[in-house]
């Protein structure tokens, strides 16, 4: 069971150290993103890294529509990892998506965790009354309409039935080979369920330290998003990035590196 | 490529590619398409959409390929504009939609239909092991509850008239039916708990709209607990669900009697936390590989008591046999029968000597349908 859920989630340890920083990555990529800012944490961490089911080298065979139809679903493959590996104590770091399955999944089980860092959070992308999240239906329905369009091409000789093919093996090797490579039929399911969530309201349940990484000029995750995060979780850190964009751990690693460290420094237990 | 969008570079001064881009494919651009730059290096046949000044979108296919240049990261783009071959590709995907979703209907409701079927017979015959096992549970509880009272009754009564009737009896009978009579109390207070268990097994819940707040504080009033040296500090973040308000507010009463019974001597003051926060969780239990996250309230009860050092499973336990009868509270399995008579659950987490800890989970909505 624990060792089908390491495969299940192509759950990676690395690291010399006792404390666990375990990274989540965020829509559209797998754990290849965090390849830039985990050599740095190497040394005094044990890091943890995993694809979330349906992304990157996961059992695409493990994809359960009903199981994946909310974030949750998502948060029970983290708190499976946790289980599975005996996790302590543990520092999550989550990208864009993976914050708010980091939250639930901290709220859920505070005690397994000691910390949260969040890289570009978002606990709703749509505008709602006094509320501005950046996207409108019409946006989003747009994202879906692109992600169909990409997909149209290889969509049908990478449906999940045919990578389980053997006796296609060049398939594969292709697959291993792209980073990044994800199903697209479960990938726009995750878009859906990524861009239309609603997490406002758990903001306020977190009870443990926490960082915002807030980028400048990030499309996904606008400035005003960022701080409604950081007032809404008490007591939290937040850091506006010189980073542009919505990947600042590939963009900018040096600087994401050097501001989870301030941050996890600056921890007393 | 030319690309032909109407916009002089005049009117803004600062621009990024995706300046360029609908909202939809500015989102696509910076989750895959960066991604997939900064790590493979190149990315070929991207479909984007580009929005033109006069607001119409241009369908366009990319290749790109990254190229370092001193401190430079310079992005090659080719690419063609695909106005007419996206439109044949737009009918193409309304009817693979269509298809697909015909498709995976079908095929889930074949599927829907067969496990319908399977856990229809299952249940038929869990149904009916379930019925024979409650009948009988029934009966050994109503022998015990009932049927023991009166020669209990009886042996205490007996004990009491020989204690009057001869009060020059030797101090070691004395002393042995003072242990007689408390014995029989012992049992007795056991029976009668389990009189209220064996009433819970016949009642149906009456579900309504609750408050934890009001629930708690009628506990607090019946149990007395406040007549001990007590503090109880009650922070809710949540407080309204659904629940049967009577068996809700015995349950309390119970845990409060909990902590008033296993008060530690060593602590000047008996201190009770109680906080409530709403969670989701999977209402599937039991059938594996199904998922429905619903609102569940999710309440901690905490003391500073002296605590247990049994597991959860123990606790809850009817029958406690050696040291635990006295240590634990009977009616601790009553709290649990409330607990799932509510379709929910409690764990019991303690490290002895240093308190007791409750944590119950239990629908917001008790209603299915």
């Amino acid at each position: 069971m624990d060792s089908d859920i390491l495969v299940r989630n192509n759950v990676q340890s690395l690291g010399e150290g006792k404390q666990v920083i375990l990274f989540a990555h965020g829509f559209g990529c797998d754990q290849n993103m965090w390849r830039y800012v985990t050599p740095a944490f190497k040394d005094k961490y044990r890091i943890v890294l995993f694809d979330y089911v349906g992304c990157g080298k996961s059992d695409v065979k493990a994809y359960n529509v009903e199981r994946y139809a909310t974030l949750h679903g998502y948060m029970q493959d983290v708190l499976d990892i946790c289980e599975a590996l005996n996790l302590a104590d543990i520092i999550f770091v989550g990208h864009s998506v993976s914050s708010m399955i980091g939250l639930l999944a901290a709220i859920e089980r505070p005690e397994l965790f000691s910390s949260m860092i969040f890289i570009g959070p978002s606990p709703r992308y749509l505008d709602d009354m006094g509320y501005k999240g950046g996207f409108s239906r019409e946006d989003l329905e747009g994202l879906l309409e692109v992600m169909d369009n990409n997909f149209i091409g290889w969509a049908n000789f990478l449906a999940p039935v045919i990578m389980k093919n053997e006796e296609r093996p060049e398939l594969s090797k292709e697959l291993e080979e792209s980073f990044c490579s994800t199903d697209p039929i479960n990938t726009r399911k995750f878009a859906e369920v990524t861009f239309f969530s609603d997490n406002r309201h758990d903001l306020s349940k977190l009870t443990m330290p926490c960082l915002i990484l807030q980028c400048t000029d990030d499309a996904i995750a606008p400035d005003e998003v960022g701080d409604y995060t950081h007032k809404m979780i008490k007591g939290s850190t937040f850091e506006k990035m010189k980073a542009t964009g919505h990947c600042p751990h590939m963009s900018h690693p040096d600087e994401t590196i050097a501001l989870i460290q301030k941050f996890l420094n600056q921890k007393v237990y | 490529m030319q690309l032909e969008l109407g916009i002089t570079f005049s009117e803004k001064s600062h621009l990024r590619i995706d300046d360029f881009l609908t909202v939809g494919s500015r989102i696509f651009f910076q989750t895959h398409f960066i991604p997939l730059i900064k790590m493979r290096g190149f990315a070929q046949e991207i479909y984007l959409s580009f929005k033109s000044a006069n607001g119409s979108h241009i369908p366009v296919l990319l290749n790109v390929k990254r190229q370092n240049n001193m401190h430079l990261e310079e992005m090659h783009c080719g690419g063609m504009i695909i106005s007419n071959r996206n439109r044949f590709e737009k009918e193409l995907l309304l009817a693979k939609n269509a298809a697909e979703e015909a498709v995976s209907k079908n095929v889930q409701l074949l599927k829907i239909r067969s496990e319908l079927e399977l856990h229809q017979r299952e249940l038929e015959m869990q149904l009916g092991k379930l019925s024979a096992l409650h009948r009988q549970h029934q009966k050994i509880l109503k022998v015990i509850a009932h049927d023991l009272q009166e020669p209990l009754r009886k042996s205490v009564f007996f004990a009491d008239l020989i204690k009057s009737q001869n009060p020059e009896l030797p101090d070691n009978v004395n002393d042995k039916l003072d242990r007689i009579i408390l014995f029989n109390k012992h049992m007795r207070q056991m029976v009668i708990s389990l009189q209220r268990i064996e009433e819970l097994e016949n009642k149906t819940p009456n579900f309504q709209d609750v408050d934890l707040e009001s629930l708690i504080e009628k506990a607090v009033t019946i149990s007395e607990v406040k007549r001990s040296n007590s503090d109880i500090n009650i922070e809710l973040s949540s407080q309204f669900f659904q629940g049967d308000a009577e068996l809700l507010k015995n349950m309390f009463v119970e845990l409060f009697l909990n902590s008033v019974r296993f008060i530690n001597p060593e602590n000047a003051i008996l201190l009770i936390q109680i906080s409530s926060v709403t969670v989701q969780r999977n209402v599937y239990v039991e059938s594996a590989e199904r998922y429905l996250y619903e609102d569940f309230i999710k309440i901690t009860f905490s003391d500073n008591g002296i605590g247990f050092n049994t597991d959860s499973s123990v606790v809850f336990k009817i029958f406690q046999r050696g040291e635990q009868f006295d240590r634990i509270s009977p009616g601790l399995a009553y709290c649990r029968r409330i607990v799932e008579l509510h379709h929910g659950s409690i764990i019991a987490k303690s490290i002895g000597g240093k308190g007791a800890g409750f944590t119950l989970f239990i629908p917001v909505k008790q209603k299915l349908f």
